[in-house]
């Protein structure tokens, strides 16, 4: 979701939408399956080739202590090591699910459900709830640093949880919601049947159709190979 | 004489009787909506004659109008199901962020087979943020929409628990309209907010059971019936006490002016 990841020619957002979707059904159906890693190593390695580089390579320690965490989980559990296997490809999974998502700009997929005719509400709500993480993360980081100065005492504490942390987070909450409101407002958004024009058109290529068609490819494969 | 004056009076009433119609008539348009073009051709066709009169009523009364961001229904009464405004939305969308955000945690009780465990650690926050949202817009569909914005990122990571949202919310709705018709009583926030996370409790599991036999959970769920069933209970009391602080710094932000309409 930071700018960070983004890729800089991500793919047609409703097939990376799509492409999430398979990722994560196929790699959770056919977890038990040993040759599910191939399967994965190939998705990361087509992510790889159609320019999701930086989320690529940004994934693999997020996903491997991830992966440390759950076989954990899982060996105390289970005590068993087809199960901590299970668990890894169940993560690796997942893991590679979030990659189209992380990599694609707020706006491109907006303006992708905008050409769709998707409701104002929900593309302009989807907007904001994409590119709202980072805000969000400096104003808990702002409170916190408020509650030290005034020397709020432990978070652990309902009362100071509460009085300290919850109701100020609240209410900068609504305070951002208003001026974000009063912002799009002024730029000439608006929720009701009125037309509007779209300056930068997201277009489904062919380079955006042989992506989904691979992976639907591979995904095919892996469900011949370990069902049929 | 007397003739003559009673015709000519009758003629001033007729006229006026005509001209009252008329501005009736355009008022209605103008609170309708409706552009000048359009009342000019409801009156000719009105003079075209009396066939069409029952239908033209019939669309006449289905008519409903907003004004002032309100939705007014045919008797000029508030409407129940009311308009989003961009405040509404954009308010309910951050606090469908918040609520996601600071749910990630779930990721790291995915992998343990407890069921109901993920819904337990994210109950708090995923029952206070709503809570927040439904005391300030007030609107029927909010909880729909929050859950709409919140599954379509959930739909990326965990598709299952997108689609349970979403039908949860839609459950959640019509139970609000059914026992409280709309977000007006605190109660009835409460009792929406609250209910968010436990209700896809019973339609995850129905989802298991369709799509995923093999899910940690649903399997969990099989082995342990009443840990099940004592964590749903948890859940539900740890939902509860969300919405119930919810509710209480949604007052307290009114009381310091900062909640507005």
């Amino acid at each position: 979701m930071t700018d960070l990841l983004h890729a800089k020619r991500p793919v047609y957002p409703l097939f990376g939408f799509a492409a999430a979707l398979i990722v994560f059904a196929c790699g959770l159906a056919a977890a038990k399956h040993f040759e599910t890693i191939w399967y994965l190593c190939g998705v990361w390695a087509w992510f790889l080739l159609f320019g999701y580089y930086r989320s690529c390579l940004a994934l693999l320690p997020a996903a491997a202590a991830l992966c440390a965490l759950f076989a954990g989980v899982t060996y105390a559990a289970s005590q068993s090591v087809e199960e901590v296997w299970t668990a890894v490809r169940r993560c690796l999974a997942v893991c590679l699910a979030v990659l189209p998502g992380i990599s694609l700009p707020a706006v491109k997929f907006t303006r992708a459900l905008s050409r769709l005719k998707v409701p104002r509400a929900v593309t302009l709500g989807m907007m904001i709830v994409l590119s709202f993480a980072p805000l969000l993360g400096r104003e808990i980081k702002r409170i916190r640093e408020a509650m030290r100065t005034r020397g709020a005492g432990s978070l652990l504490s309902p009362k100071v949880l509460y009085r300290a942390l919850l109701v100020p987070f609240a209410a900068r909450l609504v305070n951002i919601s208003d001026t974000l409101a009063l912002s799009v407002e002024t730029r000439g958004f608006c929720t009701g049947k009125v037309p509007y024009t779209v300056y930068h058109p997201v277009k489904a290529g062919v380079r955006d159709v042989i992506f989904l068609l691979g992976l639907v490819a591979g995904s095919v494969t892996l469900m011949v190979f370990c069902f049929i | 004489m007397n003739k003559k004056n009673r015709v000519e009076n009758a003629g001033e009433e007729k006229e006026r009787a005509q001209s009252v119609e008329k501005v009736s008539a355009a008022d209605i348009d103008e609170l309708l909506g409706a552009s000048a073009e359009e009342s000019a051709e409801s009156e000719e066709k009105s003079e075209q004659g009396r066939e069409n009169a029952p239908k033209e009523q019939a669309t006449e009364r289905k008519k409903s109008f907003v004004k002032g961001g309100v939705r007014y229904d045919k008797n000029g009464r508030e409407a129940l199901f009311q308009p989003f405004t961009v405040k509404d939305v954009v308010f309910l969308a951050v606090i469908g962020a918040a609520a996601l955000i600071t749910s990630a945690v779930m990721p790291l009780v995915a992998q343990i087979p407890i069921f109901g465990l993920p819904q337990l650690v994210t109950g708090l926050q995923m029952s206070l943020f709503p809570t927040i949202g439904l005391m300030k817009v007030r609107k029927p569909g909010s909880v729909l929409l929050v859950a709409a914005l919140v599954s379509v990122l959930e739909l990326f990571m965990a598709p299952a628990m997108g689609v349970t949202s979403l039908v949860s919310a839609l459950v959640i709705e019509a139970v609000n309209l059914a026992l409280f018709r709309g977000y007006k009583k605190d109660a009835a926030c409460f009792v929406s907010g609250m209910l968010i996370n436990p209700m896809t409790l019973p339609f995850y599991y129905l989802y298991c059971l369709a799509f995923e036999t093999g899910s940690v959970f649903f399997r969990a769920a099989g082995d342990s019936p009443w840990v099940a069933v004592g964590v749903s209970f948890a859940v539900l009391a740890v939902c509860a006490a969300g919405a119930g602080l919810g509710v209480l710094i949604s007052r307290e932000i009114r009381k310091a002016g900062l909640m507005k309409k």
